[in-house]
C-alpha cells in the first residue's frame, strides 16, 4: 500500500472463471489497481465460485451489495458493462447507485432486447419505454419493430446508452472515437477514453512447436490465426472462402481457430464443404494462460469484426503485443490505428484528435517522435471477399513484410497498449470519478419507471398480500442521488 | 389508419387482450365439450321368451266332456247316468271357461314372441346407435382439436413471411450500416488530413510572424514588440519588455481599475461555492479581490511581475510566470475554477491548445473555465479594440474559441456576451414615412444590418464546465 488515502470500491464485473475478454481483462487490471484502492468486487452468483484476482480482492454477490453499502458506503461503484450476459446482473444496481462506468460496448440494445424480450417473463412494454426514453428523437414506431424482434442488424442503430450514460457519475471507454460520440450525444456526462492495455506477451519458449504439433500444424505451414468464440461477426466464413482462393498461390496457408464454438455457427461443416477441412483446425476453449503460447504459433492474427458494437478487442491488442500482423476490418473507430489498404498497399491512418480526457494517447506533436509504421492490413467491409484474399494471400507469402507489420505491432504496443498506462490512467480516471457528484434526483425521475425500482414494490406486494404490513422494508432503500 | 407509437401500443395490447380473451373461450368451450361427451351405457337385456312348458298339457287336457261315462247296465249305468245329469252342468261350464282359457294362450303365444323379437332388436339398434354417437362425439372433438393447429398454420404462414421480412430488413440494415461504415472510416480519415492542412498553414503563419517580427526588431522597433524573445518562442502571453509602459497602457486603454471591476463582475457567479480559483492574466487583481469579497480563495497569475506586484501590495495572492508552465507544475484536479479574461486574444495557436489541454488537467471535475476576450465579429471591437493592443497575436471569433473548447474535453460550453454597444450610438433608423415607405423599409433593413455587423457585443466569453 502508498501513503495515499486509499479508497473503496464496489466494482461490479465479471471474473475468472467466467469465459469472457472482460473476465479476463479484469484479471489483469484489478491486482494493479489493488495498492491504491480497497477492492469488493460484486459476482453475479455464489462467491466461492470465483476466483480472485489476488487475496487482498474481495469477492461477494452482487446480492449482498445492498447491505455492505448500506452498512459501509463506498467511495466509488464501478461497473464494467458490456452486451454479454454475464453483465446483465448489473444493471439492478448501476441506476440507482450511480458510479463510473466502463462501457465495453458502445452500444446496449443488444443486452436490453435480450433481458427485455427474451428472458421470462418477456417484457415488451419495458422495452418500448427504455427504447423511447434512450431515443426521444427516433421514429416511436421504431420500438414496436425492436419489441416484435424484427429490427435484426438495424439494432446497432439505436444504442440505448440514455439511461446508463446520464445515470452515471463518469463514463470511461477504450475508443476515442466512441468517447467523442458520446460527449456529443450527452453533453452532461463526463466521459474519458484510454487505451486499453494488455500485459507483455510471454510465451515458453517451445510454445510456437508444441502447439503446432498437438495440432499437426506443419513447421512450414504459414498459420492465421482467429482467438475468441467461433461467431459470425469474426468473419471466418469468409476467411474460409479466401482461403480456398489463395490455396494455388499459398498452399502452405493454415487457419487456426483458438476459441469454443457455438451450435449455430458451423464451420467445419463449411470448410469440409469447401474441401478445405485439413487446412482448418479449431482448437476449442484456450485457458488465459495459454493464450500467448498460441499466439507465439501464429505467424497471421485474424481480428476482424462485423458488425461491430465499436467494441476494443482485447484479443487484437494482445496481438500487437505479441508482434504478429493483424487483419482487421477498417471501422470507424480503429481509424487511428495505422494499417494498410490490401488494394494497393497503400498506408491508412488518421491520427488520434488531442484530447486531454484521452490520457493515454499522446500525439506525434506532443511526443515530438515519428509516427510508428503500419501494424496490419485492414479490409474495406464494402469490399470485404476481394480485400481479404488480397490480404491473406500477400501476408501468406512474403515473410518480410509480416515481419516488419509484427515489429511495428510490438512498438505500437508499448507506446500506446500497455497495462502499466492504462492502469495509470485508470488511476485518474477513478479520482475524478470519485470527485464527481452523482446525477441529481430528476434524473433519476426522468428514467423509465422499471429502471428506477428498487424491489422494494414487489417485495411490499408480498407482505401485503400475507396480510402484513410493507413499513419494516420500506427504509431499506437509500438514493444515492444527490 | 395512422396512430402515435403509444397510442400503436396500446392497440397492440388491446389486441393481445383480446386475443387472450378469445383463446380463453375457445379453451373454456373446448374443455366443456369434451366434458360433455356421453360414455358407453349399459343398456338393460330383452325380457325372458314368454313360459310354453304348460301350453301343450293345456291344449291335450281342456276337454271334460269327454269323460262322460258310456256302456254298461243295469244299476250302475242308471247310477252314472244319474250321477252325470246332476255334474254335467258344472262339467260343461268348466269346459267352456277351458276352451276359452286355452284358447286366450294359444292366440297370445305368438304376440309374446314377436314383443320379445322386437325388445331384442329394439335394444340392439339402441346399443349400435348410442355407440356411433359417441364415435361421433369423439370426431367431433377431434376435429375442434384441430382447429387450433389448423388455424395456426396460418399463423406460421404469417410467421413465415415476418420471417423474411425480418431477414430482409436485417440484410438491408447491414448493407446500408456497411456502406456507412466505410464511408465513416473515410470520412476520419480525409479529417485528418485536413487537420493536418490546417496545421501547416497555422505552422507557415506563425513562421511568417517571426520572421517578421524578427525583421521588424532587426530594423529597432524592438521596444515594443509584443512579447518579446521569450514570449516568441513560447508563445506565451505577450507582455512588454517594459512593464511599467504596460501598466500604463492598460490603464489608458483597457479601462481603469473600476471599470474592469465592474466587467469581470459578471463571472463571480460562476464561481460560487468553487475554492482555488486561478485567475490568468490577473492584471491588478480586480476580479481576485471581487472573489476575496465574496470569502472564495483565489489566485492570481500573470506575465507582468509589477503587475503581479500591484496584486501583492493590495493583499491578493498573485505570482509573476507563464500560465501554461504554472498550470503544468499543479496537481491533477487541484484547481477549482479558471478565469483568463482577455488572454488568449495574447497566444499563439500552439500555445493555447496546450493551455486548454493543462486547463482541463488541472482543474477539478464540476468547475468552470471562463475565458473572455475581445468580439471580432463586431466590426467595431475589431478595429477600435482589438487591433489597438500590440500584443494582441490573433482575433478568436465566438465560434472558433467555442469549438476549441469543447474539442479540449469541457462539456456544457456556452457562448456570453457582454459589453453591448450603446443603442444610442448605433446607426440610427429612418423614421417611417407614408410616402417612401418601401424605401424606407430597405433603408432601415440595411441599417439593421450594419448594426449587426460593426456595433453589437465589444467582449464575449466562452464558459466551459469540467464534468
Amino acid at each position: 500500500m502508498t501513503g495515499q488515502c486509499v479508497s473503496r470500491l464496489a466494482w461490479f464485473s465479471p471474473i475468472p472463471p467466467v469465459r469472457s475478454g472482460i473476465s479476463q481483462y479484469n484479471r489483469e487490471l484489478l491486482p494493479a489497481l489493488t495498492n491504491d484502492h480497497d477492492i469488493d468486487v460484486f459476482v453475479d452468483g455464489s462467491p466461492e465460485l470465483f476466483q480472485p484476482p489476488v487475496p487482498s480482492v474481495r469477492v461477494f454477490s452482487a446480492y449482498d451489495f445492498l447491505w455492505k453499502v448500506r452498512a459501509h458506503p463506498y467511495d466509488l461503484m464501478v461497473y464494467q458493462i458490456g452486451n454479454a450476459p454475464c453483465h446483465d446482473y448489473m444493471w439492478a444496481y448501476l441506476v440507482r447507485y450511480p458510479g463510473l462506468v466502463i462501457l465495453h460496448d458502445g452500444q446496449l440494445h443488444h443486452a436490453r432486447g435480450r433481458t427485455l424480450l427474451q428472458l421470462w417473463p418477456q417484457r415488451p412494454n419495458e422495452y418500448r419505454e427504455e427504447f423511447w426514453f434512450n431515443h426521444p428523437d427516433a421514429n416511436a414506431d421504431l420500438a414496436q419493430l425492436g419489441a416484435a424482434g424484427l429490427l435484426g442488424s438495424l439494432t446497432y442503430l439505436w444504442p440505448m446508452l440514455r439511461a446508463v450514460v446520464e445515470s452515471s457519475r463518469r463514463i470511461l471507454v477504450h475508443n476515442h472515437w466512441l468517447a467523442d460520440q458520446i460527449r456529443e450525444a450527452h453533453q452532461d456526462t463526463a466521459v474519458d477514453a484510454i487505451d486499453m492495455g494488455v500485459p507483455e506477451s510471454a510465451p515458453r519458449t517451445t510454445a510456437r512447436q508444441d502447439i503446432r504439433a498437438r495440432h499437426g500444424i506443419a513447421d512450414e505451414s504459414v498459420v492465421f490465426m482467429a482467438f475468441g468464440k467461433v461467431t459470425p461477426e469474426k468473419r471466418l466464413r469468409e476467411a474460409l472462402h479466401a482461403l480456398v482462393g489463395i490455396s494455388g498461390a499459398a498452399p502452405h496457408a493454415h487457419l487456426l481457430l483458438a476459441g469454443e464454438t457455438v451450435e449455430y455457427y458451423d464451420l467445419r461443416a463449411e470448410a469440409q464443404r469447401l474441401g478445405i477441412d485439413e487446412k482448418v483446425t479449431i482448437a476449442g476453449y484456450i485457458a488465459d494462460e495459454e493464450i500467448d503460447d498460441y499466439l507465439a504459433a501464429a505467424d497471421v492474427c485474424l481480428s476482424m469484426r462485423w458488425p461491430t458494437s465499436r467494441e476494443t478487442s482485447a484479443s487484437w491488442i494482445r496481438c500487437l503485443a505479441a508482434g504478429k500482423p493483424t487483419i482487421t476490418t477498417d471501422l470507424a473507430h480503429t481509424v487511428d490505428m495505422p494499417t494498410l489498404d490490401p488494394r494497393n498497399w497503400s498506408v491508412l491512418e488518421a491520427r488520434l484528435k488531442s484530447s486531454p480526457t484521452d490520457e493515454s494517447s499522446p500525439t506525434e506533436e506532443q511526443t515530438g517522435e515519428e509516427s510508428i509504421g503500419p501494424v496490419g492490413v485492414s479490409i474495406d467491409i464494402l469490399d470485404e471477399d476481394h480485400s481479404l484474399e488480397l490480404a491473406m494471400q500477400r501476408l501468406a507469402t512474403d515473410a518480410r513484410l509480416r515481419a516488419t507489420l509484427g515489429a511495428n505491432a510490438r512498438a505500437l504496443w508499448n507506446d500506446r497498449f500497455r497495462l502499466d498506462v492504462m492502469v495509470a490512467a485508470y488511476g485518474k480516471v477513478i479520482r475524478d470519478a470519485i470527485a464527481t457528484p452523482s446525477p441529481d434526483a430528476t434524473t433519476l425521475a426522468r428514467m423509465p419507471a422499471h429502471l428506477r425500482a428498487t424491489g422494494l414494490e414487489y417485495g411490499g406486494g408480498v407482505l401485503r398480500a400475507a396480510g402484513l404490513s410493507a413499513d419494516a422494508i420500506a427504509g431499506l432503500w437509500t438514493p444515492e442521488h444527490d | 389508419m395512422s396512430i402515435d407509437a403509444k397510442g400503436s401500443a396500446e392497440e397492440l395490447e388491446r389486441l393481445k387482450v383480446e386475443r387472450d380473451e378469445a383463446d380463453r373461450l375457445y379453451n373454456t368451450a373446448l374443455s366443456k365439450l369434451d366434458a360433455a361427451i356421453q360414455q358407453p351405457r349399459e343398456f338393460p337385456h330383452p325380457p325372458p321368451a314368454f313360459d310354453e312348458l304348460q301350453v301343450t298339457p293345456l291344449n291335450e287336457r281342456w276337454e271334460l266332456l269327454s269323460l262322460k261315462p258310456d256302456g254298461g247296465g243295469g244299476w250302475l249305468r242308471r247310477f252314472r247316468a244319474h250321477a252325470w245329469a246332476m255334474v254335467a252342468p258344472l262339467f260343461e261350464r268348466q269346459q267352456s271357461f277351458n276352451a276359452a282359457l286355452v284358447d286366450h294362450v294359444n292366440r297370445n303365444i305368438a304376440l309374446h314372441r314377436e314383443t320379445t323379437r322386437a325388445l331384442e332388436t329394439t335394444l340392439a339398434m339402441l346399443r349400435e346407435d348410442h355407440k356411433r354417437f359417441i364415435e361421433y362425439q369423439t370426431l367431433l372433438i377431434l376435429y375442434a382439436q384441430q382447429i387450433t393447429p389448423y388455424v395456426d398454420t396460418k399463423d406460421r404462414h404469417v410467421t413465415g413471411l415476418m420471417h423474411g421480412l425480418a431477414a430482409g430488413l436485417s440484410g438491408l440494415g447491414d448493407e446500408i450500416q456497411k456502406r456507412w461504415e466505410s464511408m465513416l472510416a473515410r470520412e476520419r480519415r480525409y479529417d485528418d488530413k485536413l487537420n493536418d492542412v490546417n496545421y501547416l498553414r497555422t505552422t507557415v503563419t506563425a513562421m511568417q510572424r517571426t520572421l517578421k517580427q524578427g525583421t521588424t526588431g532587426a530594423s529597432g522597433l524592438s521596444a515594443v514588440a509584443p512579447s518579446g524573445a521569450e514570449a516568441a518562442a513560447t508563445g506565451a502571453p505577450g507582455a512588454a519588455p517594459d512593464s511599467y509602459k504596460y501598466v500604463g497602457f492598460e490603464d489608458q486603454f483597457r479601462g481603469s481599475q473600476s471599470e474592469i471591476r465592474d466587467r469581470v463582475a459578471a463571472y463571480v457567479p460562476l464561481f460560487e461555492g468553487a475554492s482555488d480559483v486561478l485567475d490568468v492574466g490577473c492584471g491588478r487583481g480586480e476580479f481576485l479581490e471581487l472573489l476575496r469579497e465574496k470569502g472564495i480563495s483565489a489566485r492570481g497569475i500573470d506575465l507582468n511581475e509589477d503587475m503581479a506586484a500591484v496584486c501583492r501590495e493590495r493583499g491578493l495572492d498573485a505570482a509573476a510566470g507563464d500560465a501554461l508552465s504554472y498550470l503544468l507544475a499543479q496537481p491533477d484536479g487541484s484547481i477549482g475554477g479558471l478565469l483568463a479574461a482577455q488572454v488568449v486574444e495574447h497566444l499563439e495557436p500552439d500555445y493555447l491548445m496546450r493551455f486548454l489541454d493543462a486547463a482541463y488537467d488541472k482543474l477539478r471535475p464540476g468547475s468552470k473555465i471562463v475565458l473572455e476576450t475581445i468580439n471580432p465579429a463586431c466590426w467595431y471591437a475589431f478595429f477600435s479594440s482589438y487591433i489597438r493592443d500590440i500584443t494582441h497575436v490573433r482575433p478568436l471569433h465566438p465560434d472558433t474559441l467555442q469549438y476549441l473548447v469543447g474539442a479540449s474535453g469541457f462539456q456544457r460550453v456556452t457562448v456570453r456576451y457582454s459589453a453591448p454597444f450603446p443603442d444610442q450610438s448605433k446607426l440610427q433608423m429612418v423614421p417611417a414615412s407614408g410616402d417612401h415607405r418601401a424605401s424606407v423599409d430597405v433603408i432601415n433593413e440595411n441599417v439593421r444590418k450594419l448594426n449587426d455587423l460593426l456595433f453589437t457585443y465589444l467582449d464575449y466569453a466562452a464558459i466551459g464546465e469540467r464534468l
